[in-house]
């Protein structure tokens, strides 16, 4: 278990400076940095010492690797716009984008796993149908069009919402946060709401297939010759066998839900670290962009070490081969 | 002869296909008596194991039961509710698979496994249960069994897993268990231990069984009565040692012949032509007809069931025996 | 019903059965309906919608069913630049289906040959490639269709990549998946044992077999293909202006909804949804009978 866990580690560590390079060739070696960092008519002096300054005159590998000494360091530069280090401004970003994620996944999981088993276990029943085509629009439906559509139905039409922003916070562990007040709760819904659609389709779809197929199986129907009841072999058998794919699930999806809140805090100006993004590659402000593509990397290569290690926990034949 | 267990009267299981309807089991009728071995042969298609999942009420849609009563000890379980059936199924009439490795929950260890199952029909405290799981565990030979409730169903042989899963069947004493090939999945030498000590289980714990296979050779040494089926209908049944000796359906005579132990050296294994019609659009002709060699005029109808004495076949024109 | 033992093909069989599902088949007919009206678009729009000259500002922003000064009525309304919207919704589909079809074909054949390739090879490539392909599956492909957008700048080209960059990893782990299990499998020894080229075993053998989950992926990629151009248009990082596709023409009806002018973004997106949702429910279909899980 321990070799297993050292062995992740070092392939984490490995695929983070890979995606080091990349994300340095990606964004610093495209296009002239220059022209961004410095205005087009500042003097040749200026441009000159800015150059000196940021080492673009060093060739590719030695800047690669400042760049990588500097980030070891814990120094991600200072963002152009906001003339402040990086790392303080995605930190001061970054809570409002957790708790809009973790709202979405966890509501979503919570509504979609049930409903999903029930599809899979009623496949010809009307609310199972209904719940599919439920499914199927969230899946289908680009979450952009859907945050539009609410912000139109629930906050410009029939006002119960506000239509963007975060509203009043409260404060835990020096954290700032919205669930803390009835009124931060209100603004905290509809963009929730909005980027757990589609992971709740995912849930139900994942939770409906896996449903259908385990019913099928032989363990199902040896239950049922044991005389066990139908909420039994829901609660008992197959919801342990489709917990292994949607422990997955939910674990990659926390990390795209990251990511896919730009698009949702973008439509409800939402101050997280999505917006933050979108407003710097507006503005090419590229070391948040750096910043915020290693932080995503780091968050996803974490996540997956996590549900890696939970797998072993769900499922025992793994636990023993590994032992 | 002791009393009668189980009498199952014209039971039919149809499916209803997107082709049309395929007839699975069709007007099969046999009587079972406490603490007896029922040996039911066919080939694959033949409608065996949908019979014995019949008997159970566990039929998967698009299957459904469309006639004929199955009645345990004068009570009809066709028609009776899901929540009576579910107080049948474990306690009084408990299945075994063919294939331990897919029955078994993987992912939950035998001890929870046997602990549902136990739950499904007493409430009793977790020492208890464990008490009785321990007690079944080493009933079936599985050594150490007190250890080993924790052990997972990959941490067991396939012999050992078949084990656990005839411990679940016996867990709540039912009288009768129907096993579907619990052998065909496993190693030839483990085979015959498995069979040996089911026949002796049964005995001690007075339980009936009804022992579904493709092998004649299995059942005939487990068995004391057979029912052979074909294309879902039962055509012939009798006693073990009867049948065998003088099987009187052209299509048992076949099977029989068709025995690696009835081949001569030198000589190929002798088969029988051609191949099961499909159970969809069955006409009204014999479902032998095409396969076989005394078929007539006559064999454009479906044959009735004839008796005579303990045996009984479906047949215009049976191998042998009295049939007047 | 005729004698089901008739020789029926199994693409027919298939054919039947998809059929028999009303919702699935309502689904194909609605996307083959779509498709064709977008290609048809230039011949039964009223009005070229990229035509600047040809719009008349008078007409912007009125409902659905106002008369405009072109003398049609304009059954959807108009946009902020007096387009028809019904015109533009038509030429938009047709941008959005021509790049995410290209879009869709170029990451099918990129990663159908990448999957088959390391399943053919095995050893030292396989690895490597497949290594490559999990990291990159591991991460949103919004993400990095977001970023390529930033970093190649606006316009056609740069948003294909971009598009084809974020999927072209699906087809090639489904590939390596499926041919994984084919190379294994004896004909493959047997056809390889004979003089035939190795090209010829992928391509001829391997690929063949490959098709049926590729068809899955490949529904489910365009569809996604479509909602990930929208999106990246919607947020400024697809095509230019000049060319509006759905995602784009749905953006600059944003900021008048809040003013209640709903028309210019809801009408766009339903045509949007409409398209992914019926590709989404042939794909299911399609998806549910090649599960070999759940037959009997």
């Amino acid at each position: 278990m321990l070799g297993f866990v050292i062995q992740r580690i070092i392939q984490a560590v490995v695929v983070m400076l890979v995606i080091s390079v990349l994300v340095f060739v990606g964004v610093y070696a495209v296009g002239n940095p220059i022209d961004v960092l410095i205005s087009p008519d500042a003097t040749q002096l200026i441009r000159e010492q800015t150059i000196r300054a940021y080492g673009l005159d060093q060739p590719l590998w030695k800047q690669y690797l400042d760049f990588l000494i500097r980030l070891l360091h814990g120094d991600f530069g200072r963002s152009f716009v906001y003339n402040m280090p990086v790392l303080e401004l995605i930190f001061s970003r970054l809570p409002a984008t957790i708790e809009l994620t973790l709202t979405a996944v966890l509501g979503a999981t919570i509504l979609g796993v049930p409903l999903g088993i029930y599809a899979g276990y009623r496949p010809d029943r009307l609310l199972a149908k209904l719940i599919m085509g439920l499914s199927i629009f969230g899946f289908s439906v680009p979450t952009f069009w859907i945050g539009l559509v609410l912000i139109f139905t629930f906050a410009v039409t029939l006002g119960w919402f506000p239509a963007g922003n975060r509203g009043p916070t409260a404060s835990l562990w020096g954290i700032e946060w919205s669930f803390l007040t009835g009124e931060g709760l209100a603004y905290l819904f509809l963009p929730a709401l909005n980027l757990s659609l589609f992971k709740f389709a995912m849930m139900v779809r994942l939770a409906r297939a896996g449903t259908r197929e385990t019913m099928l199986t032989d363990t199902v129907k040896f239950a049922r010759a044991s005389g066990e009841s139908e909420f039994t072999i829901l609660t008992r058998h197959v919801l342990r066998l489709i917990s292994i794919p949607i422990v997955t699930v939910f674990g990659l999806e926390l990390g795209s839900t990251l990511a896919f809140a730009v698009v949702t805090e973008t439509i409800f100006s939402w101050p997280g670290v999505g917006k933050l993004i979108i407003d710097s590659i507006a503005t090419l402000d590229r070391p948040v962009m750096v910043a915020y593509l290693m932080l995503v990397a780091f968050l996803f290569i974490m996540i997956n070490l996590t549900v890696d290690i939970v797998y072993v926990f769900l499922d025992p034949r793994l636990r023993h081969r590994r032992s | 002869m002791s009393r009668i267990l189980l009498e199952v009267e014209g039971l039919s299981t149809h499916f209803m296909t997107r082709n049309g309807v395929l007839k699975a089991v069709n007007d099969v009728s046999f009587t079972l008596h406490e603490g007896e071995i029922i040996g039911l042969v066919g080939e694959s298609g033949s409608g065996k194991s949908v019979t014995g999942f019949s008997i159970l009420g566990l039929v998967d849609p698009p299957g459904k039961i469309v006639s004929g009563s199955v009645r345990l000890q004068g009570r009809d379980l066709i028609g009776m509710s899901e929540p009576e059936l579910r107080t049948v199924r474990g306690r009084e009439i408990s299945m075994v698979f063919q294939d331990p490795s897919t029955t078994l929950n993987p992912v939950l260890s035998i001890g929870t496994q046997m602990r549902l199952a136990l739950a499904a029909h007493e409430k009793v405290s977790r020492e208890a249960a464990d008490a009785r799981c321990i007690d079944v565990l080493n009933k079936v030979g599985i050594p150490d069994a007190a250890r080993r409730l924790d052990s997972f169903p990959h941490q067991f042989s396939g012999g050992m897993r078949q084990r656990v899963a005839i411990a679940i069947a016996l867990l709540n004493r039912p009288k009768l268990i129907i096993c579907d090939e619990p052998t065909t999945a496993l190693d030839v030498s483990i085979q015959a231990q498995i069979l040996l000590q089911m026949k002796t289980l049964a005995q001690d714990f007075g339980t009936a069984m009804i022992w579904i296979s493709h092998d004649l050779s299995t059942v005939s040494s487990v068995a004391s009565q057979l029912l052979v089926m074909y294309a879902g209908r039962m055509i012939e049944s009798g006693p073990v040692r009867d049948l065998l000796r003088v099987p009187n359906h052209p299509y048992t005579q076949g099977l029989l012949n068709s025995l690696p132990e009835h081949a001569r050296p030198g000589q190929p294994l002798v088969q029988i032509p051609g191949q099961m019609p499909s159970l969809i659009g069955l006409g009204a002709e014999c479902a032998f007809l095409s396969r076989c060699t005394r078929s007539d005029s006559l064999c454009q109808a479906s044959p009735a069931l004839k008796s005579s004495g303990e045996r009984r076949v479906r047949c215009h024109h049976p191998v042998a025996g009295d049939w007047s | 019903m005729s004698d089901p033992r008739q020789a029926d093909t199994p693409l027919r069989l298939f054919w039947n059965e998809f059929k028999s599902s009303h919702l699935a088949l309502g689904a194909l007919i609605a996307v083959i309906l779509i498709i064709t009206l977008a290609v048809l678009a230039p011949w039964i729009t009223p009005q070229d919608p990229y035509e600047l000259s040809k719009l008349v500002l008078m007409d912007a922003r009125r409902p659905p069913g106002f008369v405009g000064s072109g003398g049609f009525v304009h059954w959807l309304g108009t946009d902020a630049q007096g387009r028809d919207i019904l015109s533009a919704i038509l030429y938009g589909l047709r941008v959005s289906i021509q790049i995410s079809l290209t879009a869709g074909f170029i990451a099918f054949s990129l990663g159908a040959t990448l999957g088959a390739v390391a399943a053919y090879f095995g050893g030292r490539i396989e690895t490597l490639i497949m290594r490559i392909i999990d990291l990159q599956l591991s991460f949103p492909a919004i993400l990095l269709a977001l970023v390529l957008a930033a970093l190649l700048g606006q316009g056609k080209w740069p948003l294909i990549t971009a598009l084809v960059t974020a999927q072209y990893a699906y087809f090639a782990r489904t590939t390596h998946g499926a041919a994984a299990t084919e190379r294994s499998k004896d004909y493959i020894e047997a056809a390889l044992s004979t003089p035939l080229s190795a090209a010829r075993v992928v391509f001829r053998h391997i690929l063949p077999n490959c098709l049926p989950p590729l068809i899955v992926v490949a529904t489910v990629q365009i569809a996604n293909a479509i909602a990930l151009e929208a999106t990246l248009s919607f947020l400024g990082l697809g095509l230019p202006v000049t060319e509006p596709s759905l995602g784009m023409l749905i953006a600059n009806g944003f900021q008048y909804m809040l003013s209640g002018r709903y028309w210019i973004s809801i009408y766009p997106g339903i045509a949007l949804i409409v398209l992914i949702v019926a590709i989404n429910l042939v794909g299911d279909q399609v998806r549910d009978q090649l599960n070999p899980r759940l037959k009997r």
